[in-house]
């Protein structure tokens, strides 16, 4: 870090002088260590926890993904759209860091029933499964670091540089030459510092919960993850010391510093969210269900209703195929003409499905983007998006595992329309079977997570709200060289 | 009893005169006013949705009565038709949203196998969920101990502080009555914020003046009165006002932030719930089972609990509806022992939760909130337990004609069950007396520090 020079002698030494005195006075305080042993309890706590949880939920995803396809492989002979039928589950599994940051995992579906004709939502969300007395916030390592951590910095540092003012040593100092500058940075230095143990420890138990899970490690892109996540932490951790030397500095009493400072931190982490999310639903309202579902079967029906024999739009079809086959009767066909039909109905369903998931997918991600700006007020927004995002546990991840499953929804159930069209006669069609080892044939459903890059796209305003409130408090301590004590 | 009384009097005044105050309570009422609308909204909406279901039931049924004229089979026409059940959101749902955001208000089910129905989820943004809802509830049990910490943790260290304190007891004051006079005053005019809130929220929303509205008030006012106790002893305990400051801050983040949070990932550790998924998939798998097996094993499997079908003529051929429910009814069977601990399992969580949220008001507090409003998870089994007897009427109305292999025409689906949505008053409601106990524990420890040596 490069210290803007001050007047007289007080150049980098003084500022070094000035943060070793600081931390050797956190050092020193009863209060420091106490407040650093309940911290360790606290990180152990979330940490432990959630590590049990989660190792426990992927094993659980990991069963129920294996038991489904032990029973799909395990089908006896079935008529191929029996088994369209029948369907499979896809179980999202948690994030690559969800131990660390579970993000929006809690409040998002976990299971996703997969069959012909319909895309459904995923179900069993956890949070349904919680009582109610305890939404004011999910305990984690990320929470600890993003919401935790700078009150720590306040408790730590909001008296640091009022109390010299108050004490009368900061015009002694003041005397011998050390300019106000200085001693902000010194004393920044020096918070720094007495803070470092806490970030460290609370980080270093985050690395212990990811490089012991086999889930994390064998992930090509974590250390860019972890990485990630240490960027936007530096930079709300930063701004959190930056401001509270800041405000310390222009306080007139310890008192005020200490209580702007948590008004601040009230207003950024726990008031400007729940309003921005208030905000953001009224701006982009999500349709209730029942409309929604309306609105796709109505948009199904225009396209046409595959098993209604005088529908227009397939009974031209049927004039298609019979030409392209130069036949006259569908029985003459080929191949089975209600495996094509199948097939047909199913491709504009999806396409509705798809049109109709993909603007409800839209409005979400606008009421995120919404909060996104939100975080230029509230810094707390901006970490918690870049932490979800690089753990991929946010709102996108949830979307791409919806998207992944309905695209495996659709390849496997035209598949079975394939066979179902190649290999059951039209005559008698319902009584015919295929074989039980066929099933196999099919590949298993398989979540990737989404890559980081794809993660990360879109994320330049939380950046920029970082940087802003990184930069701006040890802007302002650098421009004012000479203040008045 | 009159020296008290003086006391009182003359804070009021001096209350009324100090800005800061005004501002905190200020704040705290626009607090309340914001959770008003979101809550206002949140009603509006769903009554718009509640509104717009019979003429989605409506649309469908045109849709159906197109597609079987001049008739079709029973069977056939149940398979397609969904019948809409809801769970109407009192108006105090809109003050304490409860799990309401989360679980479906509105569920669509037909004549199939329930299980399979009953845990869709509703279509909501998990990252805007994740954040938390600004309801009164949370105003209440987050916000107002806050004003109220703000405005009464330095009862005692400003005199102190000002050097007063010595002076007052040497005229014979004593600081046991300044202290309560302080607080009392002071949790008084930010629980008259909450009830000027309260009784705007009344008058808007409207909320008739039931038993829960009145527990609700006295909810609120049991929980400040749990937080009076707390800073009465942190005025008490602390000698300047930046560590009573410091002690009323550290008390309101363990209490309303650390606490709730711990617990609730405890609980979530302790008691996994694995049943839901578990019948979702079982329920599958039984009841498509039934198409690889003979007919009559299926029936027999149905007649065991349902005797009164087992004299009608068997299942000739590869299909008949009568089977094709009876198969669906009979995953719905393989998977009751799953579903009922599901259940049972939901309510042991609620159940330790009301235990455990003893150790702090505020979650103590949101769990009365939610319950009276009818918000909490016990009234969404509960919602479900009807969605459960809705579908035992629609087998009912239907199986006669299913086995008796009849036809509908249009005309007959006038007489279709419709769902009733009578919400039965909350059941025992968890008591007050926590708080309460917790008011006077932390009054009786603040006292105990004045005894001592005071200077």
């Amino acid at each position: 870090m490069n210290f803007p020079p001050s007047t007289g002698d007080g150049g980098g030494g003084t500022v070094a002088t000035i943060a070793r005195a600081e931390l050797r006075l956190h050092l020193r305080r009863r209060g420091f260590w106490l407040l650093l042993g309940l911290f360790a309890a606290l990180v152990v706590a979330a940490g432990s926890l959630n590590r049990v949880r989660q190792v426990r939920e992927r094993a659980e995803q990991q069963t129920f993904q294996q038991l489904v396809r032990a029973q799909w492989e395990g089908q006896p002979d079935r008529h191929p759209h029996r088994v369209a039928h029948y369907g499979t589950f896809a179980f999202k599994p948690p994030g690559p860091l969800a131990a660390f940051d579970p993000g929006v995992e809690s409040f998002a579906g976990r299971v996703q029933y997969l069959e012909a004709h319909r895309q459904n939502a995923a179900n069993f969300p956890a949070a349904g499964e919680l009582s109610s007395a305890f939404r004011l916030g999910e305990l984690s390592l990320a929470f600890v670091l993003h919401t935790v951590l700078p009150l720590i910095v306040i408790v730590l540092g909001c008296r640091t540089f009022v109390d010299e003012i108050e004490s009368g040593r900061f015009r002694l100092l003041a005397g011998q030459g050390v300019s106000a500058c200085t001693l902000a940075f010194g004393k920044l230095l020096g918070l720094t510092a007495a803070t470092a143990p806490f970030l460290l420890l609370a980080l270093g138990a985050a690395l212990l919960a990811a490089g012991t899970d086999p889930a994390f490690r064998g992930d090509p892109s974590a250390l860019a993850r972890t990485a990630v996540i240490a960027a936007a932490l530096a930079l709300h951790t930063g701004a959190w010391l930056g401001l509270t030397v800041w405000i310390s500095a222009r306080s007139r009493t310890a008192a005020r510093a200490c209580a702007t400072l948590v008004s601040l931190w009230l207003l950024g982490a726990v008031l400007v969210p729940r309003v921005a999310a208030v905000v953001a639903d009224a701006r982009h309202p999500l349709p209730d269900k029942s409309s929604f579902t309306a609105a796709v079967v109505a948009a199904t029906k225009q396209h046409g209703d595959s098993h209604d024999p005088n529908d227009p739009h397939f009974a031209r079809f049927r004039a298609a195929t019979l030409a392209r086959y130069g036949v006259a009767r569908v029985e003459d066909l080929p191949v089975n003409y209600s495996a094509i039909v199948m097939a047909r109905g199913e491709e504009l369903s999806a396409e509705t499905f798809a049109e109709h998931f993909a603007a409800l997918g839209a409005t979400m991600e606008a009421q995120a983007a919404l909060l996104d700006r939100a975080a230029l007020v509230a810094p707390f927004l901006a970490v918690r998006a870049l932490s979800s995002a690089a753990a991929g546990t946010d709102l996108r991840a949830q979307l791409q595992f919806q998207r992944e499953a309905e695209t495996y929804r659709y390849s496997f159930v035209q598949r079975l329309n394939e066979l179902h069209r190649d290999e059951i006669r039209h005559a008698n069609d319902k009584d015919q079977k295929l074989a039980a080892g066929r099933w196999k044939e099919f590949p298993d459903f398989r979540a990737q997570p989404l890559p980081l890059r794809a993660a990360l796209a879109g994320t330049g305003l939380a950046w920029l709200a970082l940087l802003l409130w990184a930069a701006l408090p040890v802007a302002a301590l650098a421009r004012r060289k000479e203040w008045t004590a | 009893m009159k020296p008290f009384l003086r006391l009182c009097r003359w804070e009021i005044r001096h209350l009324l005169r100090d800005g800061q105050a005004w501002l905190v309570c200020g704040a705290l009422f626009a607090a309340g006013l914001l959770a008003l609308w979101t809550g206002e909204r949140r009603l509006a909406r769903h009554h718009a949705e509640i509104a717009g279901l019979p003429a989605h039931y409506a649309t469908q049924m045109a849709g159906i009565a197109k597609q079987f004229s001049p008739e079709g089979e029973a069977g056939y026409v149940a398979y397609y038709t969904f019948f809409p059940t809801h769970h109407p959101l009192a108006p105090l749902a809109g003050l304490a949203v409860g799990v309401r955001d989360i679980v479906p208000n509105v569920t669509w089910v037909r004549l199939l196998g329930l299980e399979g129905q009953l845990y869709e989820a509703d279509l909501g943004n998990p990252a805007l969920q994740a954040l938390g809802n600004f309801d009164l509830a949370f105003v209440l049990c987050a916000l107002a101990p806050l004003a109220l910490l703000v405005l009464a943790h330095d009862a005692l260290t400003r005199e102190r502080d000002r050097g007063r304190f010595p002076l007052l007891l040497a005229q014979g004051g004593s600081a046991g009555p300044l202290l309560a006079a302080r607080v009392t005053i002071r949790a008084l005019a930010v629980g008259l914020t909450c009830t000027l809130v309260f009784g705007l929220a009344c008058a808007r929303l409207p909320i008739p003046l039931t038993a829960e509205a009145l527990g609700w008030l006295a909810a609120t006012w049991s929980h400040l009165a749990a937080w009076a106790g707390f800073v009465a002893w942190i005025a008490a305990a602390t000698r300047t006002p930046t560590a009573s400051l410091a002690g009323a801050l550290t008390l309101w983040i363990a209490q309303v932030v650390l606490l709730p949070a711990l617990l609730n990932l405890a609980l979530a550790t302790a008691l996994p719930v694995r049943e839901g998924l578990e019948l979702t998939v079982r329920q599958r798998q039984e009841s498509h089972a039934a198409w690889d097996k003979p007919r009559a094993e299926t029936m027999e499997n149905f007649f065991v609990h349902n005797p009164d079908w087992s004299g009608t003529p068997p299942v000739t051929g590869r299909f008949a509806w009568k089977w094709y429910y009876a198969m669906q009814q009979t995953g719905d069977e393989s998977v009751s022992a799953e579903s009922a601990a599901y259940r049972e399992n939901l309510r042991a969580r609620q159940r330790i939760t009301a235990r455990l949220a003893w150790l702090g008001p505020a979650a103590y507090a949101q769990l009365l909130f939610s319950q009276r409003a009818g918000s909490d998870l016990d009234a969404h089994l509960a919602y479900l337990d009807r969605v459960r007897a809705f579908h035992a009427d629609l087998r009912a109305y239907f199986y006669p004609m299913v086995f008796a292999d009849r036809n509908l025409t249009p005309a007959d689906y006038a007489s279709f069950p419709q769902f009733r949505a009578n919400v039965p008053p909350p059941p025992a409601s968890l008591p007050l007396w926590p708080l309460l106990i917790l008011a006077a524990g932390s009054a009786t420890l603040a006292a105990r520090h004045l005894r001592g040596p005071t200077l």
